[in-house]
């Protein structure tokens, strides 16, 4: 199978240099783009006609949420192919992302929760949405905590791996939970296939804030990814050159 | 701008909640610096110490 | 088998069994996992006596009164096919309206009304600029527009039903 670029990606250094150069051109379009959604959202976009100015928390709720799903699908994924492939960098990629995908699920639970307070009446339910994305972030902790406990990179990277691998069955659970369950949580507002529930006035600046975090996340994992990269190397002769620029 | 401020009575959950979101983004960027620079800094003391270390 | 294909057979094999396991216990445990019943399945006796739980609806139109000089408020839970009345004497989220989504928290009493402890608003996921349909601008405890009473077909309401024609 001629998959170079896919083997390409398996090589630390390619990898390394690569993240430095695509950084800049992931981390200023998305500072541009979320600057455009708070615009968009604080100021643009109509009030609501329930819930008033109250409703633009989603305009970093709905994105935090999104991050925290997609960023574990992201870290599964790579764990899942370092334990196939025996890739190092992709076991990277799984190290790299986690703090991240936790930090946006603390992010898209306390969000919400300032949110539910005033339009629901309770800061907190252990409705199915609320209860699946709290066990989330405790995948994530999980995953970082196996980590930690092993001294050898290797180990670290295959245990939590198997947990990366077998959290990811959370993911289609919460999505699918407003669906599936009687909940307190309201159904999605943005999907794939289905028209939206809100004006484009509303939902433009939301799917802006969307890709802009997406890409602050790829500029931060690239950040990160040379860090466990790095981490992972004995004394490469790459990393002379790679290190001294 | 005051109306801007207020949010329409919501101002103690809206801005509390872009607060927390925007410190999230903000320690996202100071920790992956910090740990890019830390692993260059241990990658180049490994160098220095010598490759034969096991 | 190569070894890469083991190894891929593997975490295949692991996400599978976790999906399968996880599904079987989720459906296992239906009732204990219920977040709410609706008013159809607290009518049909499908909720068990004496416990506290919570039942999601609608608020009836014309059925919310409040008691002059106190707290008490007594209104109806709907589901457009079976009513359950409810007394409350707490405070109401601003939410709240008729023809609104609710999920009240308490027990049964023996004459048949459902005396709850906590009242929460559900919304729906449509979001609208105020004005569009005339009267928009809800005030706390008046109708709505009598257009938008129809509730949407939100997938909760919809799996409340499945669930409900289920044995």
């Amino acid at each position: 199978m001629a998959w170079t670029w896919f083997h390409r990606l398996a090589s630390p250094p390619h990898v390394y240099r690569l993240s430095a150069r695509l950084t800049p051109w992931l981390a200023w379009p998305a500072a541009l783009l979320i600057v455009a959604g708070l615009i968009g959202g604080l100021w643009l976009a109509p009030p609501d006609y329930q819930q008033g100015d109250g409703y633009r928390i989603i305009y970093v709720h709905a994105p935090s949420a999104w991050m925290s799903l997609f960023v574990y699908t992201t870290m599964a994924v790579a764990a899942g192919i370092g334990l196939i492939w025996r890739m190092k960098v992709a076991h990277a990629v799984a190290a790299a992302s986690a703090p991240v995908g936790a930090s946006f699920t603390f992010a898209a639970l306390v969000t919400g929760s300032l949110w539910g307070k005033p339009m629901w009446g309770t800061y907190w339910q252990w409705d199915p949405r609320l209860t699946s994305e709290l066990i989330l972030l405790f995948l994530y902790l999980g995953y970082m905590g196996l980590r930690s406990a092993f001294d050898d990179v290797q180990r670290a990277d295959r245990a939590s791996a198997v947990l990366a691998v077998v959290g990811l069955v959370n993911v289609p659970i919460i999505h699918y939970s407003v669906v599936w369950w009687n909940s307190l949580h309201q159904a999605p507002s943005l999907m794939y296939l289905g028209k939206p529930t809100m004006p484009p006035s509303m939902y433009v600046p939301l799917l802006i804030m969307l890709v802009g975090f997406t890409l602050f996340y790829g500029a931060v994992l690239l950040v990160r990814l040379r860090g466990e990269v790095l981490s992972r190397e004995r004394a490469a002769s790459w990393i002379r050159e790679a290190v001294r620029a | 701008m005051r109306h801007f401020l207020d949010m329409g009575g919501y101002w103690p959950f809206v801005w509390p909640a872009y607060a927390v979101t925007f410190a999230v983004m903000a320690l996202n960027i100071i920790w992956a610096r910090r740990l890019l620079k830390r692993s260059r800094k241990e990658a180049l003391r490994r160098l220095t110490i010598g490759g034969t270390e096991k | 088998m190569t070894p890469r294909r083991r190894r891929l057979v593997l975490v295949l094999g692991i996400l599978a069994g976790v999906s399968v396991a996880g599904g079987l216990a989720l459906s296992a445990f239906r009732q204990d996992v219920t977040f709410y019943f609706v008013p159809t399945q607290v009518v049909d006796g499908k909720v068990r006596p004496g416990e506290e739980f919570r039942m999601g609806g609608l608020v009836a139109r014309g059925s919310v009164h409040r008691k002059p000089g106190s707290m008490e408020v007594r209104f109806t839970v709907t589901d457009m096919k079976h009513e359950v009345p409810v007394v409350y004497d707490k405070v109401l989220p601003d939410l709240f309206r008729e023809g609104a989504g609710v999920i009240v928290h308490g027990h049964m009493l023996a004459n048949g009304t459902f005396d709850a402890d906590e009242v929460l608003a559900k919304h729906d996921q449509y979001y609208r600029p105020p004005g569009i349909h005339g009267k928009l601008d809800i005030r706390h405890g008046e109708p709505r527009d009598p257009a938008l009473l129809q509730p949407p077909a939100t997938a909760s309401t919809t799996v409340a039903q499945s669930a409900v024609e289920q044995p």
